[in-house]
Order: C-alpha cells, then structure tokens, then sequence
C-alpha cells in the first residue's frame, strides 16, 4: 500500500466528519500557536537585553539611594536621600576600579523655543556621565570643564527634543527657556532609539550637575548636596565585581554603617537591571510554555479519544478492509496517519494563529516581537509526535481485531 | 490437486463453561471451477465453513489446504495476501463502505496490492462494466439500488481476478427478481472458470448450482451433485 493512498484513504474518512475533526484538533491549534508566539516573545526579550547591554555598555554600574523606612513601612526604591556629593568624590578619589564616576540629579521640566513647548526631563550630570552611558555627541560639543566647575547656563539635548523643538533646524547656540532660565543649545546627541517599556531614550536634556543644583533643582533640593543617583564605569567588564565591592566598602565607610547593618544604598549592574526588567517577559514566555504544554497533552489525548471512538464505530470497515485483504500493519498504518494528518493540520492552523497573535503582541509596549521561522519546523515536529502517539494504541487496537469478528460487529 | 481440501476439520467456540461445536469432523474436497452451494438452517455451521475457506478464520482441529497450502501454518499477512488475491468475497448486506463511490469501493483490494492508480482505476472500471454498472461508477452507494449495489460488491469481490468466489446469503437482502439477475452474474463467472461457493437457505437459489452441501448441527449430512441448471 502506498503513501499517497494512506492519506487519501485517511483524508475521505476525515472529511466524512469535518466538524468532529476540527474541534479534536483545538488543543493542537492552541498548544502550536502557543510554540509559535513563545519563541518570537522570547527571541524579542533575547535580543533586547543584548541591545541594551550593548548600547548602555556592560561595565556600567549604578548607585541608587536604599529605601527608606517609616515606621515599619518600605517606602520604596529611592525613597531615601542616602547619596551625597561627598559619596561621589570619595569614591572617585579612592576607588581603584573605577575608570569614572558622575553623580546626577534628574527633574522633569518645560522647556520654551521658538515658540515651541516640550515637557521632558533634565539631569544634571558631571563630567563622564555621557561617556559612561555611551552618549554620543552628533551635533556641537559635549560640555566643557569650565562649564562643569562654574554651572554655565549650557544644555545638550537629546535627539528627540531637538526633533521636537527645532525640527530639522540646526540649534547649536540657540538659546531655549528650561523653566523659564535661558540656557544656550551647545550640543545635540545620536539618537538611541526605544528604551524598555517604549520609554523614548532621546526625550532627554543635560545640563551641568552644578547648574542643576544652582538653578533648576529647587533650594532644598540644590542647597542640600544631596545626588540621585551615580552612574560608575568599571575599568574593565571583567572587574565588575571588584568594582562593585570596593565601591560599597566605601560607601558603609563614609555613611559610618556598622558591621552587620544593612546598606542603606543599593548597587545595581546593568546586567542585573535588564534582567529584572525582562522577568515580566520571561514570566509571560514560561506562561505560554506552560499553555503550550498542556494544550499538546489535552490536545493529543482528545485525538486520542477520538481515534479510540473512530476505531470502534468503524469495527465493520475495519473487518470488511481485512477480508479485502489488508495486512494488520496496513490497517495501523491507515488509523495512525488519520492522526497524524488531524495533528498535523492542527499544527498549521496553530503556526498561523500564533504568528497571528505575535503581530498583535507587537502592539503591546514592553514586548518586543522576532519571528522565529525556525519555530516552524518545531511545532510540525511537535504535533506530528502527539499524532504517532496519542494515535498509536487506537491504531494498533484496530489492528488487533479478527476480520470475522469485525466484521460480524453492527 | 483440488482447490480447497478440508480433512477433519473442526471449529469449537468456548463460551464460559459450555464448548459449542459449530464444526465438527468435516473432511471434503472441492475442485476449481465448481459451483457449490452450501445449505442448512442457522446454526448449522455453514457460515463459519465459509469464514474458515475464506481464511479469515482458523480451525480448532483438523487441517485445511488451499492450493495445497496449509492454511494454520500461514502468517496473518500470508493470510491477507491470500484473500486479496485469490478470494473474492460477496456479503448478504453488500458491506459497501458508504462514502465511497462505487468506483473506488471497486478498487479497494487493489491499494492492499499495490496497484498503481491508473491500473486500478482501469481495472475498476472493467469490473464495474463486467456487472453492467458502467454508468454508475461516481455514485455512492446509497444513490444504487439494493440489486446495483450487490452488482458493486461482485465488481470488487472480482476486481484482483482471483480463482474463488465466496458469497454469503448474495440474495437474502433483494427482492426475488433482483435476486434471479444477481444468480445470474454469478453463473456468468462460474462459466468464465470461477469456482463459486455460495451460501443460501433458499431453495431456488441452490438450484443454481452444481453441487449441494448440506449442514446440520455442525456436520455435513449430504453431498449431492445437482444434474439441471436453471
């Protein structure tokens, strides 16, 4: 018997019930769909990590504020105002690994031009911080040192604002209000694109962190020497641990934190800020595998159900084949292609509906969607296997019969 | 060397505790191109004969040749192969498969050869032509007649050209005129050189054959050869 008439002869005994054969493949559909969408989710978490790293550079290490407490309740990340300008310069003084550091203050403000009314934020940084986050200066200059030591009126703006503002206009020396202090445009940025969450990168200013303080960051918040955050780079990625370590050392030194105290800052790598970010993703791409899973399993046990029912309300067909003369490998053959052609159509269907529903995951912000053709291969493989197995024993069941008593059945 | 040789052949079935002897001790030969008729009231034995001739059943004792071949000594798939080619079947209820047209019922033994397609096809089409179905041959079964569909069952029983035809109770489910032409078709192949066995507890339609079995309880009573033909 050949091929070609296995799955014509298991075709017409398909169609014979087109509506039963459509719903025994559902599980199929969604567990394959399932296969289909996790890759492309998780080959998009993949990759952005690797952008990001690559764009934020792998040596960076941040230093952010611990959370304060009040009366037994966290008050969340950053709550406190544990960092100084003190911290920044011990550090920078003492510290071995570190290659630079700058401290920074960021603050959400208005910025006026030309007629023009952009809501962004501003940080005020030190001398490094574009360097240490890989900010490239595409028009202008960077800011200059004596602009740093004096809190010159200065701004270097990201791609976007500039954009926004100026249009295509080249804005060096133009002046622009940042909350009604004019400031001279001495520098616009490359742009970097899409951040985690679809946050814009380049829908950024600097100015000097001196300025910051003088002008833009309110009396308390300017007078009191207190930073946000400090942004180091490692000498080397492969020293990053070091780095990190002498720089807490310092830190519980100059904050005076006895031993066996918690810090009351937190330091945090690049590496392990995109991965905490990424867990939502991973928990979504575990959740699919877990779908996937499951519907595979009830998927292949309702062909197998159906193949069982099959077997038996054909038991007459079965008899009358083998008086024909078919051999009872033919006839194991004939039932297990029927499942394997009901798993296998399942799993088209669900290859489509999941590159289906990836572009319509594509709409949702904080995933990032590769199409993985290669996904392809895996689920034909996967639901043809759930086919040869689930199909197996209603097949080799059919093939067990006697003709006489098949044939006898009603 | 005769076409089916039975030698004290028996066929017991054991439900629970009791042992029913639905053959018992047969011993007969039957030559090729002979038309028997095999009759006897139900019960008697003379469909589980058939089932044994046709190979699609086993003795419990006794031996049975086809051909010369020892049939209890052959593999299942030796068994399969031997129904294929060398028997052809004809059921009282036809045992069309009902989503199939006719000419692909027709064709069915060929795919378990082998056959390519296009032959198949052509062979089908032949048989079908042969029982005067030529223009039938993309109608389901339940677009045919009872008689047409029997017509469908003897294209197929004789679709691979095989050297025996077994037909159980070929009438039992047509009208009386219906019935004569089927008898007919038969006779026609028999004359062609198919030896034919026929099962029948109808009189007129032993009458068409050339030689009576006849069981009771198991066990063949008489053999008689019959002189007139219809």
């Amino acid at each position: 018997m050949k091929s070609r008439d296995l799955i014509a002869t298991a075709a017409t005994a398909l169609k014979a019930n087109p509506l039963r054969s459509i719903l025994t493949t559902l599980g199929i559909v969604i567990g394959c769909g399932s296969v289909i969408a996790m890759a492309a989710i998780g080959a998009g978490a993949e990759a952005r990590i690797t952008e990001m790293i690559d764009r934020m550079g792998s040596n960076l290490i941040m230093v952010l504020p611990g959370s304060g407490i009040s009366r037994g309740a966290s008050m969340g990340g950053e709550s406190k105002q544990s960092l100084t300008q003190r911290d920044v310069d011990g550090i920078r003084e003492e510290a071995q690994y570190v290659a630079q550091i700058s401290g920074s203050i960021s603050s959400s403000v208005q910025i006026i031009a030309a007629g023009k009314n952009w809501r962004t934020r501003t940080s005020g940084v030190e001398k490094g911080y574009l360097a240490i986050n890989k900010w490239v200066i595409e028009l202008g200059r960077e800011i200059s040192e004596e602009e740093y030591a004096l809190g010159r009126k200065v701004v270097v703006l990201g791609a976007s604002v500039s954009k926004n503002i100026f249009d295509d206009q080249d804005p060096i020396g133009s002046t622009v209000r940042i909350n009604r202090i004019p400031f001279t445009v001495i520098g616009v940025l490359e742009a970097k694109g899409q951040g985690f969450g679809g946050r814009d990168l380049d829908d950024e200013t600097f100015v000097p962190l001196k300025t910051m303080r003088q002008r833009l960051a309110g009396k308390k918040r300017g007078r009191s020497g207190h930073i946000q955050r400090m942004h180091i780079e490692a000498s080397s990625a492969e020293t990053l641990t070091e780095t990190e370590r002498e720089v807490e050392q310092i830190l519980r030194r100059l904050h005076e934190i006895k031993e066996g105290d918690k810090d009351d800052f937190r330091i945090r790598n690049l590496a392990q800020m995109v991965t905490t970010r990424t867990d939502t993703i991973r928990t979504m791409t575990l959740l699919l595998a877990s779908v996937a899973a499951i519907s595979l399993l009830v998927g292949g046990i309702g062909i197998m159900n159906i193949m069982l029912v099959t077997v038996t309300e054909r038991t007459r067909e079965i008899g009358l084949r083998m008086a024909l003369g078919a051999k009872r490998s033919q006839i194991r053959w004939q039932f297990l292609t029927e499942s394997v052609i009901l798993s296998l159509s399942g799993g088209t269907i669900g290859v489509g509906l999941g590159f289906g529903a990836s572009y319509f995951l594509q709409g949702i912000d904080f995933i990032e969607i590769i199409h993985q053709p290669r996904a392809i291969g895996l689920a034909v493989l996967v639901s043809m296997g759930v086919g040869i197995v689930f199909g197996f024993y209603p097949a080799h069941r059919a093939s067990l019969m006697t003709p006489v008593e098949a044939l006898r059945s009603d | 060397m005769p076409q089916i040789k039975l030698e004290g052949l028996s066929r017991y079935y054991r439900t629970g505790a009791e042992t029913i002897k639905a053959l018992h001790n047969i011993s007969l030969t039957i030559e090729s191109g002979e038309f028997v008729a095999i009759v006897g009231p139900s019960g008697s034995g003379k469909s589980t004969l058939m089932n044994i001739i046709g190979c699609m059943d086993r003795s419990t004792a006794g031996e049975y040749q086809i051909n010369g071949d020892a049939v209890d000594a052959l593999s299942s798939d030796r068994l399969a192969q031997i129904r294929n080619s060398t028997i052809g079947f004809v059921f009282q209820s036809f045992h069309l498969l009902s989503r199939l047209t006719a000419l692909r019922n027709t064709e069915l033994p060929l795919i378990y050869s082998g056959t390519p397609k296009r032959e198949r096809q052509k062979r089908a089409s032949e048989a079908l032509e042969k029982v005067g179905l030529k223009g039938r041959s993309h109608h389901l079964p339940t677009q045919l007649s009872g008689g047409q569909q029997q017509r469908v069952a003897i294209a197929r029983a004789m679709v691979t050209q095989p050297k025996l035809l077994l037909a159980d109770e070929p009438t039992g489910a047509l009208d009386t005129h219906t019935g004569e032409e089927i008898m007919s078709l038969l006779r026609e192949l028999n004359k062609g050189g198919v030896t034919v066995i026929l099962i029948t507890h109808e009189a007129e339609v032993a009458a068409y054959a050339r030689r009576r079995l006849e069981f009771r309880d198991g066990q063949l009573i008489t053999d008689s050869a019959l002189s007139s033909q219809q």
